[in-house]
């Protein structure tokens, strides 16, 4: 799929929906599992908060801030009418004069900031309607470019989890390794990242990092997560500090299987909420069952932005049917009263007769010599 | 100037007493309730979010990491802080901050409910809330439902923010190393650039110093053209780049400076933009109008000065378009821009706003972890 596929498949749902005009809006910030409308759209990753309109007439304007991003806009953006501006309302007004639009459709405007998102409202008039969900429903795929970033993103994260297992000791705090990663997956092309990384002998999840020095025996925790172009991918993995005992090397076993049991059914056809279910039988019939729901487990994976995260959440409450192109996190990490919360998942794309999983190597309960 | 927001921090965020001492919250604490009490106010909602985080960092410490946040203020007795993540994420949460009391969101109307109804009860109640410029609409019409028939909820937002414009010995501490720090990693950068290093390279070199020496977020942005405006380095492109316009931003302990250079030689623009900013110093005086410094630009017509506080926020009170003025005590960044033929130049410094104008703030003489940062680099 490429992005004008998207935009057509867009454009499909807007006649459905009635609409004139779709306006699609940016916070400017770029979440893992938040959809941002404005890069899905135009594949242009803003500073500020920003704005996609999308015409029936099949023109598309990208209106982003602040004005000093203009050199950038010029350079990335690819055949779309772009403007950069300190004034987005202003931007948007003069956007819509002179046009007839009677039935306007808004995707992202409940993550504005609220006194903006308020003058924009102002400016489109009475009788805006929220659109998110048909919308992005309408094109669930990944575009080409996005997969390709994905793939790339993938790498790095893995040759960030290689430097983890060479820093990592005991007596470096939390916060310096996972700087120190963030350092390197960037020198190694990622735009961005969303690094959790904790550390302990019983964790009760897995955090954001504190200042809190590693210790021997703990279990790290890590979900590294960069992004390429804007696109994010993940990979969760656990790593002993020390010899890891026995009890938690079965367990982490156990919570690799079930990762396998997720895997091997995604296909195009199959409900999210059946990988939840292989997840969850896979535990249960290990007498997991009362583990495996909330709260110690509200979903065993998600979708991956910062573009579109169809299709979502890995959980027994997401009917939504997989399709050739949708990427998503399998991650079935787990809080187990043995060993405390550990971590394996892995980033999946959906192809046309099964699933391709795109790391080269899958989570195992890894260990470092002190 | 605006950066990109990374999608989670991950430097030093815990709270550190010996450089805030609980004393200092509980003063600001004391502060907001006495103009909640001028207000007419039985409670008060501050909110912070990756967008901005000021007003809740000023109160409770917490620079909040996954999603919105909240200090929930009573007329007396703790306060209350709600953060976005799960509940096993509590004790990471917790360490950020003095409060004890701190609670992972379930459902914030919910949530706020809960406290509404604990600390008080009836529709004439007004709560304040302070929100800041990033509050969602999703999360504003959660708070406008969970005050429905048990509060009036009011945004007070500026008068709360005037409260953190004069910083205290220990904030204008912060920010001074913040600044050294922000000088440091200019340096830096400009060195790689000079030594032959691609933009990517030298950005993130000098953002490595800045992490090393103790910073909790470093962003470096850097022109693609000689005389061009500093932009994100987003990409893995290795542009060379014997000059450069350089922009750094470093927050230390909460705190952030700024500062633009550039790398190369100094040229006419530059020059220029150097002389502007010691002429817009000397105007920036208490009292003085913000867009009346600003607009001192327009003497010189390639002239652009950008004149607005900084502290726990990139850009706070005082603001320029809101007809605010200076204060003693104001901490400003200031930037004087000179623009011509397609090209520009910036010089800019923070500065303490003082009763005879403004002090740099780097003229302070902490110096001791720049050289601390050389070392290591």
């Amino acid at each position: 799929m490429k992005l004008q596929d998207r935009l057509m498949c867009v454009r499909g749902a807007m006649r459905q929906a009635g609409l004139d005009l779709l306006v699609a809006a940016s916070s400017g910030f770029h979440m893992i599992d938040k959809p941002n409308p404005v890069d899905w759209l135009s594949g242009f990753k803003s500073l500020g908060p920003s704005l996609v309109l999308v015409f029936n007439s099949g023109d598309l304007e990208l209106i982003t801030t602040p004005a000093a991003d203009a050199d950038r806009l010029e350079a990335e953006r690819s055949g779309v009418v772009g403007l950069a501006t300190d004034d987005l309302v202003g931007a948007l007004r003069a956007a819509l004069a002179s046009r007839s639009l009677k039935n306007v459709g808004c995707i992202g405007m409940g993550a504005m900031p609220h006194r903006l998102a308020g003058a924009l409202g102002e400016t489109l008039g009475a009788g805006v309607i929220d659109v998110d969900d048909r919308i992005f429903a309408a094109a669930g795929a990944k575009t080409d470019d996005e997969i390709e970033h994905a793939r790339a993103a993938t790498a790095i994260a893995e040759s960030g989890y290689a430097l983890m297992r060479e820093l990592a000791r005991p007596g470096l705090r939390e916060c310096d390794l996972a700087v120190a990663l963030n350092l390197h997956m960037r020198e190694q092309g990622a735009d961005d990242s969303f690094l959790l990384l904790n550390a302990g002998p019983r964790s009760e999840a897995v955090a954001p990092s504190s200042e809190r020095a590693i210790e021997a025996g703990d279990l790290i925790l890590v979900e590294l997560s960069p992004s390429v172009k804007g696109q994010f991918v993940q990979i969760c993995r656990t790593l002993c500090v020390g010899p890891a005992p026995p009890l938690t090397r079965a367990k982490y076993e156990l919570l690799a299987a079930a990762m396998g049991e997720g895997l091997a059914i995604v296909r195009p056809g199959v409900r999210m909420a059946q990988v939840c279910q292989a997840i969850n039988d896979r535990l249960s019939r290990e007498g997991y069952a009362a583990y495996s729901q909330p709260p110690f487990i509200r979903r065993r994976g998600h979708g991956l932005g910062a573009g579109s995260i169809l299709p979502g959440d890995v959980a027994l409450d997401n009917d939504c049917v997989l399709e050739p192109g949708m990427l998503f996190m399998v991650h079935p990490n787990q809080f187990l009263p043995e060993t405390g919360y550990m971590m394996c998942g892995e980033p999946v794309l959906v192809l046309a007769d099964g699933a391709e999983v795109l790391t080269r190597r899958m989570a195992q309960l890894d260990e470092i010599a002190i | 100037m605006l950066t990109m927001i990374s999608a989670l921090p991950v430097g030093p965020y815990d709270w550190n007493p010996s450089l805030l001492p609980e004393a200092e919250y509980e003063t600001r604490l004391a502060l907001a309730r006495e103009r909640m009490s001028k207000l007419g106010l039985s409670a008060l909602i501050v909110h912070g979010d990756r967008l901005d985080e000021g007003a809740l960092a000023w109160l409770s410490g917490m620079i909040p990491k996954l999603g919105p946040a909240f200090a929930l203020v009573g007329a007396s007795g703790p306060v209350r802080v709600l953060f976005s993540g799960g509940a096993g994420m509590r004790s990471s949460a917790a360490r950020q901050t003095w409060i004890e009391d701190v609670r992972a969101i379930g459902s914030l109307e919910s949530d706020l409910v809960a406290w509404l109804e604990e600390t008080g009860k009836g529709p004439e109640r007004r709560v304040g809330l302070w929100d800041g410029e990033a509050l969602s609409m999703r999360a504003r019409r959660a708070i406008t439902r969970a005050g429905h028939g048990r509060a009036r909820m009011e945004e007070v937002g500026d008068s709360f923010e005037a409260l953190r414009r004069r910083k205290s010995q220990f904030e204008l501490g912060l920010m001074e190393t913040a600044g050294a720090l922000a000088r440091a990693v200019l340096q830096r950068c400009d060195e790689g650039l000079r030594a032959g290093q691609g933009m990517r390279r030298a950005a993130l070199a000098a953002e490595r110093a800045g992490y090393d020496a103790g910073a909790q977020d470093v962003r470096v942005l850097g022109s693609r053209r000689p005389s061009g405006v500093p932009l994100v380095i987003d990409g893995a492109e290795e542009a060379r780049a014997s000059e450069a316009n350089l922009y750094v931003a470093v927050r230390y302990r909460g705190y952030w400076s700024d500062l633009h250079g550039r790398s190369g030689e100094a040229d006419d623009l530059s020059r220029l933009a150097t002389e502007g900013l010691r002429a817009a110093a000397a105007r920036s005086c208490p009292g003085m109008g913000l867009d009346e410094i600003a607009g001192s630009g327009g003497l010189r017509p390639q002239l652009h000065i950008d004149l607005a506080g900084i502290g726990l926020s990139l850009r706070e009170a005082p603001l320029p378009g809101q007809a605010d003025r200076l204060e003693e005590g104001d901490v400003c960044s200031i930037t004087v821009t000179a623009r011509g033929s397609g090209r520009c130049a910036s010089a800019s410094d923070v500065f303490v706003i003082a009763r005879t104008g403004a002090i740099s703030l780097s003229e302070a003489g902490m110096n001791e972890r720049k050289s601390e940062l050389r070392g290591r680099s």
